[in-house]
């Protein structure tokens, strides 16, 4: 009989122990798999995040929430900030000698207003598209940008994944206030694509972009202005800014004069979020590395017990002839083949999982239609746990390598 | 005899093909006597021959070798492994054979088992344990049998089944049995006191 058999007879045979092993470690890499690629979906923020100039001014929150709400698409329903902030600080740039018009490259406005299926839809205006040197324009593939109320330019994975076309007709829905998680409590809104952007693999390729106006009309339209904001529809969630050397101090006191609105800069922000993300990664490979660990305790625990029990009949096989190169992978195949099956169950219990795991997390990972994640990331952790479960199946190898046959047939 | 000498003789010659039955009460050392002639261990001065191989000179691999090979081993008791079904058992030396459905099945009807053949080792009663270790030795055809008290589980129907398969093996497979069981002394042309080999 060869060992595989025998492995395959032992394990099939002995199903109770079989199946907690297996449980025990399947559970071991599912949270190992969501461990990493957690990890891994959090990391790919840095590189979905748009193009947001130097820095953000949003309503008053946390940094990082400010940096990935507006440039990732991330998190609720943002809080808003009076539209004549913006306003006034393109007014100023406009006027020779003050020091928006010496140390503001560009002001751009964003405001969220709907939602076009799971894509957020956001009010911007040409800023949006020309950016000042030398950071690169946003280009349209196809179309022009929508100037006029009821146009709508698309971000490039829309139009892939939407099959959409310039004059096709879309429907959006209007999203509102943090409590319009469907955002179908409000009529639609129909619009006419425009334009089509170029690929940026950024998360604007998920995005909708239509002008402020636009986006100001369906708040006024839909909402009684006393409850949207003091400023009524005239509001917006962010502005992003370029600034020229020099202008970094200057702003955060301009802005820091208003109460209502925050300044944040997208490189302190990012560094914030890659430390932040460091942290998680050591603690991430240390739990990752001890989960394995008490699986592969688990696996041994199970075979030392198992062939302790069998002391006296691997004695009769070695007595009948089998070698122990024969009986070491047999203990080897055993590993194999629990170390294969729990990866195949921990690897379901992972998709089963990840998204309940995205849930209780909310914010803290990115939204997966744009920051891709697939079970497959999750290989390094199966291959480590085959390793482990063969290296756990040889430690009772190392017992029963001094075994006596003699003594232990004669039961001594 | 020091307590740790296990076994202390000068000699002893089996010829192939040889009945031989080795009898003595028990604890005086008759099953050390089958496991050094079957290389299970080596003997601290001395040497065991099988045919041409002198065992103290091969490997542990190449003594299992031998022992696949050439011996067949009937233990007293514990010789199967529980988890496994009673042709799984039989087939256990066959690693490699060809035919070994009808080998096993052979082996089986030979000693009155081939009903229990997808039996779970684990219900079966010492002897009907003991008869399938018997049928995991003729199945594998090998030119020397160790069977250490074949028949001690066994009524008198079943002894004299068992002992008569292993009798009519193969006129040049040797048989080396020890047992204490008066009932098969008369089916052995040789039959040898330990004390006197010692």
């Amino acid at each position: 009989m060869t060992p595989l058999k025998l492995a395959i007879l032992n394990l099939s045979r002995r199903k109770l122990t079989t199946v907690f092993a297996i449980i025990s470690i399947s559970v071991s890499v599912a949270c190992s798999g969501l461990l990493l690629r957690s990890y891994l979906l959090s990391s790919s923020r840095f590189n979905t995040l748009g193009d947001g100039g130097d820095a953000i001014v949003g309503a008053k929150n946390s940094g990082i929430e400010i940096l990935l709400g507006c440039l990732n698409a991330e998190g609720s329903f943002p809080d808003f900030i009076p539209y004549v902030l913006f306003e006034s600080l393109r007014k100023e740039q406009a006027e020779p000698g003050t020091y928006a018009s010496t140390r503001i490259k560009s002001v751009i406005p964003f405001l969220y207003f709907a939602k076009y299926k799971n894509y957020r839809v956001a009010g911007t205006d040409e800023s949006f598209v020309k950016r000042p040197p030398p950071s690169p324009d946003i280009n349209l593939a196809q179309g022009n940008w929508a100037v006029n109320e009821g146009e709508i330019v698309i971000g490039y994975s829309v139009a892939q994944k939407e099959n959409l076309k310039i004059d096709d007709e879309i429907s959006v829905n209007p999203w509102l206030s943090k409590k319009d998680s469907t955002a179908d409590k409000y009529p639609p809104v129909k619009m006419k694509v425009t334009g089509i952007f170029d690929r940026t693999n950024t998360a604007w390729d998920f995005e909708l972009f239509s002008n402020v106006k636009q986006a100001q009309n369906v708040y006024r339209t839909n909402i009684d202005s006393a409850r949207i904001s003091i400023w009524g529809p005239n509001i917006l969630h962010y502005y992003l800014v370029y600034l020229d050397y020099g202008g970094k101090t200057p702003f955060v006191d301009l802005i820091n004069k208003r109460t209502i609105a925050q300044v944040v800069f997208v490189t302190d922000e990012t560094k914030k979020l890659r430390e932040l993300l460091s942290t998680g990664k050591n603690l991430g490979i240390f739990i990752t590395s001890m989960i394995i660990l008490l699986g592969g305790l688990v696996v041994s625990v199970l075979m030392i017990t198992r062939f302790d029990a069998m002391k006296i009949q691997l004695a009769v096989l070695r007595a009948i002839g089998y070698r122990k190169k024969e009986i070491a992978q047999w203990l080897l195949w055993e590993g194999i083949l629990l170390g294969i099956s729990a990866c195949i169950f921990g690897a379901l219990l992972d998709i089963a999982m990840f998204p309940l795991l995205k849930g209780a997390v909310g914010i803290g990972l990115p939204e997966t239609a744009f920051a891709a994640t697939s079970i497959f990331q999750s290989l390094p952790i199966w291959l480590i746990t085959i390793v482990a479960t063969c290296i756990a199946a040889f430690i009772p190898f190392i017992i029963f390598n001094r075994l006596d046959i003699h003594r232990s047939l004669k039961g001594l | 005899m020091s307590e740790d000498v296990l076994l202390n003789f000068s000699k002893l010659d089996i010829t192939g093909g040889a009945r031989l039955l080795i009898k003595g009460p028990s604890g005086i050392g008759k099953t050390t006597l089958l496991h050094l002639i079957a290389g299970l261990f080596l003997p601290d001065k001395g040497e065991v021959q099988i045919g041409d191989s002198i065992l103290n000179k091969l490997s542990d691999n190449e003594r299992s070798t031998l022992r696949r090979k050439s011996v067949g081993i009937i233990f007293q008791k514990l010789n199967l492994i529980d988890h496994l079904t009673v042709s799984e058992n039989v087939a256990l030396p066959l690693y490699g054979k060809k035919e070994r459905e009808s080998k096993i099945t052979d082996a089986l009807k030979k000693v009155n088992m081939e009903s229990f053949v997808n039996e779970s080792s684990n219900v079966l009663s010492l002897g009907e344990q003991q008869r399938v270790a018997v049928a995991r030795v003729l199945c594998m055809n090998p030119d020397i049998v160790l069977a250490d008290e074949p028949t001690s589980s066994l009524d008198d129907i079943n002894a004299e089944l068992v002992i008569d398969s292993l009798i009519n093996l193969p006129k040049e497979t040797t048989l080396i049995t020890v047992s204490h069981d008066h009932r098969i002394e008369n089916k052995f042309p040789k039959v040898l006191n330990f004390s006197d080999i010692k």
